[in-house]
């Protein structure tokens, strides 16, 4: 996984996975103020992840796994405290804002927040270019009108403004503004949950088919393995800012191995009448992120709790194709 | 699955919402408050610009073999309308280009008071950290100053003229811009077209100058809108006071006070310039109302 | 559907009408449906189609601008429709609770937990202090708080949004109603907080024997905890049936649309391409004709177009409004792209 020193930046390029992530950790401090010692919250900690070119990583975690903070880090919107974060070998805080914004680019969730309300369409869409200075004006509206086609927008909503359009459009929106300048990577951070289900559907159709047209990778990030069975190769299950278990989406569908993936897994609810409500056998403690539980974070909840959980911390078992952290995986006991 | 079903984005792509502009227009051409009060300011606006070829007099001219002629209702004579004050000075003129002088201390002390307001108030705001502490701190300070004293003094060390009216009060009255504008900059702030344009590779300046400064430009209009006619109320009792604008310039605040003396004989001279006060500013506070009603419910549908 | 028991709650004919500059918007279009005691019924739709205005039609907290019209509202023997304001107050929270979506914003941030699920009680129950708080603490125990007494004396930000929804239901059922609304109870919560909360409720529902009107946009949980229900699509109902044949038998075009839209759960069978239904949403500002689904329907054809499409009700079948049954409908080119 390390890159060799002696090898040069170009051959780095051609053969180092589109982003390594290793040992990132995130801590904010909270509640400082005035004669008042702040607590530390850990919001990521030591997540190590590759993603190689052209490849879908999802990234499943429920609210405060620190899915969110790891995406901002993984922008450059955010330094990671402890780690580094490399991108075609290269780490990303020895890249520009302006070098960095070209191969990466972000999708949010809410489409109502994430374009300015007092701009047209054609003016969100290429503000990119705009930034960048490239080309004429009479190339930046064409350019602007191709990736509105590309994306399924008519070019004639271009003097439109988001509050005349619906959200799958306005989503198609944020997607061509971040396609337009080429980034390699595009972070998803749940890009359809604010979404109807019928325009939920077309979106991930068409961030598939712009993968295959642009030759992206994404990083995608939601709460829901539905959708990441659809679109993902591999899948990162976080918990408390841990990376918990990773493995290709269809293993991890098919045989979750730590405990809370079994769990996501099983909330799923797919529209089968005939079935119940599962069991999930999950506690209700909410660990609270301030005071972490010591051992393993998920021992509160974990159905399969055993003594040593709630004092000894699990080491990952990595293997080929995937890693889990949890105490009923042990070296020489890979069940 | 057919093909048309799948690939289709949009079979019937239409714009489900009129143009924020639109909208905008749609509002105010229904608002009665915004079209009596636009109406009245532009009305004033044109009469100040123009007072030269409106005035019938020149409105410094004494004459005073013609002193506190009455005015046409009382005397029938259209030589001049509403008539002259003490000096014989045609007091219809001296309305008009008193107009001048309340639109330039209240324009320009909102212009000051504005520019110096937003540009504290977005950096805090949008900055936050350490700049917004500076901020805050400025802000609190300015507030617990006694304003109108402040003014009060420096007009009189200075002494009353128009630049000096607009420099100071431009500068005592910045505090509720900065309030409003650094509390919508730090709402926006959050927003993700924030992050994006952050992504996107571009700099500080054009995000506040291209995405920040287009969304807090409304509330900034209104805010002026409503402190342009507290400034020209201040203006008006300062230069009742004798502080403000010196004789013999046409001001209406100034009016008044020449008129005192003869309050009880000559009524009239103290109700003009006053109802002329009463209907400015009113004039603004509603289309500052007006406005604000417009463009507020903005953006969500 | 009709059984021996009447139903709870009869709705026919019931419109909303919501005044709005550009005009009327026709916010639910004449819907009928009736939802028996001691049942789930859900009603399913996307945003926009009208589930919530029912929602809140039905507990009469309807905004100002809003007008609602019916020719029958009848819930347990009560008429909602000419019902008196105060009346109608002393229903709410008494027979006929409410569950929001959003817990944070339903809790008043300023009272404990105790004080405001006490109130509840005292409001409708002629009871003392003492007694409301020994009903408050044993509600809490019921949906599945750990040490109620401890929790009573705690302001709704101490919480966690699973737990804030906890006591927002035990809230609702502190005075045993007949009837439940619950508008999107889970969608603010974590997956694996919602599954519980669901469970929850429907454990309780049989316990007390209370009826549920559930309102989401989650095809999962329809099928899961639904006996009737009905889609919305534009504030009409297109398709009621019990979920068994809504779900093994969709008859309505959208239905059938909806379904294919969700990512199917295979244990690892990756499909290449999701369905989904083409185009937005139709105004709902103005005279409404015809099918609301046909701009964005497969089969559309020109007498789509125009009156009032009517109900079907095949035999074995859910009822459905379209032109056209299934079987007249031409076949997809099934598959294709796969």
């Amino acid at each position: 996984m390390n890159v060799q020193p002696a090898m040069s930046a170009a051959v780095a390029a051609q053969e180092s996975p589109a982003l390594e992530i290793s040992g990132v950790g995130r801590s904010f401090h909270v509640g400082a103020g005035f004669l008042r010692k702040g607590k530390t919250l850990r919001a990521v900690d030591d997540v190590n992840l590759t993603v190689r070119r052209g490849e879908v990583l999802g990234i499943v975690g429920e609210s405060g796994s620190g899915k969110t903070t790891l995406s901002r880090m993984m922008l450059g919107l955010m330094k990671p405290t402890d780690g580094s974060i490399r991108m075609d070998g290269q780490d990303i805080r020895t890249i520009s804002r302006s070098d960095l914004s070209r191969k990466v680019q972000p999708i949010f969730q809410d489409p109502y927040s994430s374009l300015n309300p007092r701009k047209t369409i054609g003016q969100i869409i290429s503000l990119p270019l705009e930034t960048h200075g490239n080309g004429t004006p009479a190339e930046r509206r064409a350019a602007v009108e191709q990736m509105m086609l590309q994306v399924g927008l008519p070019p004639r909503l271009i003097h439109s403004y988001p509050s005349q359009l619906s959200g799958g459009q306005r989503q198609r929106v944020a997607i061509a503004r971040a396609l337009m300048i080429r980034p390699e990577i595009l972070i998803c951070d749940e890009p359809t949950s604010a979404l109807d289900v019928s325009v939920q559907a077309q979106i991930l159709n068409l961030l598939k088919d712009l993968r295959e047209t642009f030759n992206l990778t994404y990083i995608f990030i939601t709460h829901d393995l539905g959708i990441l069975e659809y679109i993902a190769d591999r899948v990162a299950v976080m918990y408390m800012g841990r990376v918990v278990e990773e493995a290709p989406a269809r293993q991890l569908m098919r045989n979750p191995r730590h405990p809370y993936a079994h769990a996501l897994l099983g909330s799923m609810l797919t529209p089968d009448p005939t079935l119940d409500l599962p069991d999930l056998h999950l506690g209700r403690g909410f660990p609270d992120p301030l005071n972490p539980p010591t051992g393993c974070s998920f021992h509160p909840r974990c159905p399969k709790a055993m003594p040593e959980c709630s004092n000894l911390a699990p080491k990952p078992l990595r293997n080929d194709n995937g890693m889990v952290e949890c105490h009923l995986y042990r070296e020489g006991n890979p069940q | 699955m057919t093909d048309a079903l799948v690939k289709g984005p949009a079979a019937e792509p239409e714009v489900i919402a009129p143009s924020p502009r639109e909208e905008m227009r749609r509002r105010a051409k229904s608002h009665v408050g915004l079209i009596f009060g636009g109406t009245v300011v532009i009305l004033v606006a044109l009469i100040a610009i123009f007072a030269p070829f409106l005035a019938p007099y020149d409105p410094y001219d004494q004459d005073l073999t013609r002193r506190l002629v009455d005015p046409v209702w009382k005397t029938g004579n259209w030589g001049n309308i509403l008539g002259t004050d003490a000096l014989g000075r045609d007091y219809l003129s001296r309305l008009i280009y008193g107009a001048r002088i309340s639109l330039m201390v209240g324009f320009g002390a909102a212009l000051i008071a504005g520019t110096v307001g937003s540009v504290i108030g977005i950096l805090g705001g949008y900055f936050g950290g350490r700049v917004d502490s500076v901020v805050v701190y400025l802000i609190n300070v300015k507030l617990a100053l006694p304003g109108l004293l402040i003014a009060l003094s420096l007009v009189s060390i200075v002494g009353g003229s128009v630049t000096a009216l607009v420099l100071i009060l431009g500068f005592l009255t910045w505090d509720r811009y900065a309030v409003v504008t650094r509390s919508v900059a730090q709402q926006l702030r959050g927003n993700d077209f924030i992050t994006a344009a952050r992504a996107v590779g571009a700099s500080q300046t054009r995000i506040i100058l291209g995405e920040l400064l287009p969304n807090v430009a409304n509330q900034i209009i209104v805010i002026a809108s409503l402190e342009i006619a507290i400034v020209i109320l201040i203006e008006a009792a300062l230069s009742f006071l004798g502080l403000g604008v010196k004789p013999p310039e046409p001001s209406w605040g100034l009016m008044i006070s020449e008129a005192r003396n003869f309050m009880f004989f000559k009524p009239h001279l103290i109700a003009i310039p006053g109802f002329a006060i009463f209907l400015l500013v009113i004039a603004i506070n509603m289309a500052g109302d007006g406005l604000r009603d417009v463009t507020a419910p903005e953006g969500r549908n | 559907m009709d059984s021996a028991t009447p139903p709870i709650l009869k709705v026919e004919g019931m419109s909303v009408d919501i005044k709005v500059p550009a005009g009327m918007l026709h916010a639910v279009n004449r819907i009928d449906f009736s939802v028996n005691p001691g049942e789930t019924f859900c009603i399913v739709g996307e945003s926009g189609c009208g589930k919530t205005m029912t929602s809140l039609a039905l507990m009469r907290l309807l905004p100002r601008s809003a007008k609602l019209t019916a020719d029958k509202l009848e819930f347990d023997g009560h008429d909602l429709l000419n019902m008196s304001e105060a009346r109608m107050a002393e229903l709410r929270g008494d027979r006929l609770g409410m569950i929001f979506q959003d817990p944070m914003t339903s809790l008043n941030p300023v009272y404990t937990i105790g004080d405001q699920l006490e109130e509840v009680y005292l409001r409708h129950r002629k009871s003392t202090r003492k007694e409301a708080r020994a009903r408050a603490e044993f509600m809490l125990e019921r949906v599945g708080i750990m040490s109620p007494a401890l929790r009573l004396r705690q302001y709704p930000h101490q919480l966690s949004g699973g737990l804030r929804q906890r006591v927002m239901i035990a809230m609702t059922l502190m005075c045993e109603p007949r009837l439940v609304i619950a508008d999107e109870p889970t969608t603010a919560l974590d997956v694996t907080v919602q599954v519980q909360i669901l469970q929850l409720l429907a454990r309780l529902q049989k316990e007390f024997g209370m009826a549920i009107i559930l309102i989401t946009h989650n095809l999962g949980i329809v099928a899961r905890m639904a006996d009737h229900l009905a889609v919305m699509y534009a504030g009409k109902i297109v398709e009621t049936g019990s979920a068994v044949d809504v779900f093994t038998r969709p008859q309505h075009p959208y239905t059938q649309g909806l379904l294919r839209c969700m990512p199917t759960h295979d244990h690892g069978a990756q499909v290449s391409r999701l369905g989904s239904i083409p185009g937005i949403v139709p105004s709902l500002i103005g005279e409404q004709h015809g099918c609301g689904f046909r701009n964005r329907c497969e089969f559309a054809r020109d007498i789509c177009a125009s009156g009032e499409i009517e109900l079907r009700t095949p035999q074995g079948a859910s009822a459905y409004r379209c032109v056209l049954s299934p079987d007249e409908r031409p076949a997809r080119v099934v598959e294709a792209a796969q």
